[in-house]
């Protein structure tokens, strides 16, 4: 047998070299010097790479992925958490609550009720009145738009139509000139900034 | 294994402590892969939650005529893709000839070289591989780790990265050597 490739030095070390020719290879060893250099050489490497240090991985490392995963039971452990110290805040509240004021908790329950049906009614009412005050001004309002039509129609019956299109015309022009002035004011202002 | 699987099995019908359990079991092998793949233990304990919480949600795609830590590495592998991806980095393609200057590896016995053994001590030896591991193609790097610390078979390894067991053998023996010979010093 001739001496082998570096390759299937590796497979014979590693335990994949096909076993009717092992015998065959391990022959050629116990006669070929340098063929032994290579497997002891090949055999201290693998050694050494098989056995790296390994990292070590944090205790709550699983605790923090299972914390991060939707709906996981850590989650949901949180959740009843909350309520149970919820619930037990309460509890402590109002314990302390009977404690201090010599008050049982049916006589705090109709307190309680009490106030808070007290609180519904004012609600209530200041809701009516706020309604009542919205229809009041949109009174207001209608009456206002109604009022100026009528003038406008008694103003109509009176000036001829002749110059009652020199008066809109003039009402036109003076509010163009206005808004024009006040435009040009503020560009000028701005150039002034500048 | 059928251990993975019924706890697969279990996950799925909603028993978080199954998945937890999951995670427990392959949290080393999966933190020693990331941990050589990234070079930070930091990023590769977060990589390695990513990596988690990412097959919680595709544990439905799972089949279970595969191994589970197949799949795993696999969805692992993917994910360092992608970050190399987005970070621009291009690992080498293992379709792509070495291109190392010991890209002509001798295959035959012709010189032994000087022996390993001989230039380190077994604990300076590690130390070294170490080294050299941070400074090969990432590409290789990673066919490396999942043999020689991941512990997986050729076959597997070609199961994850989706290649003929035969480019799988020749890259990791081509990856040995050039670390080899790194380490007795010869380029």
């Amino acid at each position: 047998m001739s001496c082998l490739r570096i390759d299937l030095v590796y497979s014979y070390l590693e335990g994949e070299f096909p076993p009717s020719e092992v015998r065959e290879f391990e022959d050629h060893l116990g006669s070929c010097p340098k063929c032994r250099q290579i497997l002891e050489d090949r055999r201290s490497f693998l050694e050494a790479a098989n056995t790296l240090p390994t990292l070590e991985v944090p205790e709550d490392f699983a605790d923090r992925v299972m914390e991060r995963i939707p709906g996981g039971k850590s989650s949901l452990f949180g959740w009843l958490m909350a309520l149970v110290t919820g619930l037990a805040s309460l509890f402590a509240s109002l314990l302390g609550f009977y404690l201090t004021t010599g008050e049982d908790l049916a006589s705090l329950a109709v307190r309680m009720n009490r106030s808070l049906w007290d609180s519904l009614k004012n609600g209530v009412v200041l809701s009516g009145k706020f309604l009542k005050l919205i229809l009041l001004a949109l009174n207001l309002f209608m009456n206002l738009v109604l009022g100026i039509v009528k003038k406008l129609t008694v103003l109509t019956s009176i000036v001829r139509p002749e110059a009652l299109a020199l008066l809109f015309v003039l009402t036109l022009g003076l509010t163009t000139a206005f808004f024009y002035g006040f435009g040009k004011k503020l560009f000028w202002e701005k150039n002034d900034d500048l | 294994m059928n251990e993975d699987k019924e706890l697969i099995d279990k996950a799925l019908k909603g028993d978080k402590k199954a998945f937890e359990m999951i995670v427990r079991r392959y949290q080393k092998p999966l933190l020693n892969y990331m941990g050589r793949m990234v070079g930070e233990r930091e990023l590769a304990l977060d990589f390695t939650q990513d990596v988690f919480i990412k097959v919680y949600a595709s544990l439905h795609t799972y089949r279970p005529q595969y191994k589970f830590s197949t799949w795993l590495f696999k969805i692992a592998s993917n994910f360092l893709i992608d970050f190399w991806r987005k970070k621009k980095i291009q690992p080498v393609s293992l379709d792509e000839p070495l291109e190392t200057e010991d890209s002509a590896l001798c295959i035959q016995v012709s010189d032994p070289g000087p022996s390993v053994d001989k230039v380190y001590e077994l604990g300076q030896v590690r130390k070294r591989i170490e080294q050299i591991l941070e400074k090969i193609p990432a590409a290789l790097r990673e066919l490396f780790v999942l043999r020689h610390i991941n512990e997986f078979s050729y076959e597997e390894i070609a199961e994850i990265k989706g290649l003929p067991v035969g480019t799988v053998k020749n890259r990791v023996f081509q990856t040995k050597e050039l670390i080899r010979r790194k380490l007795a010093g010869r380029s």
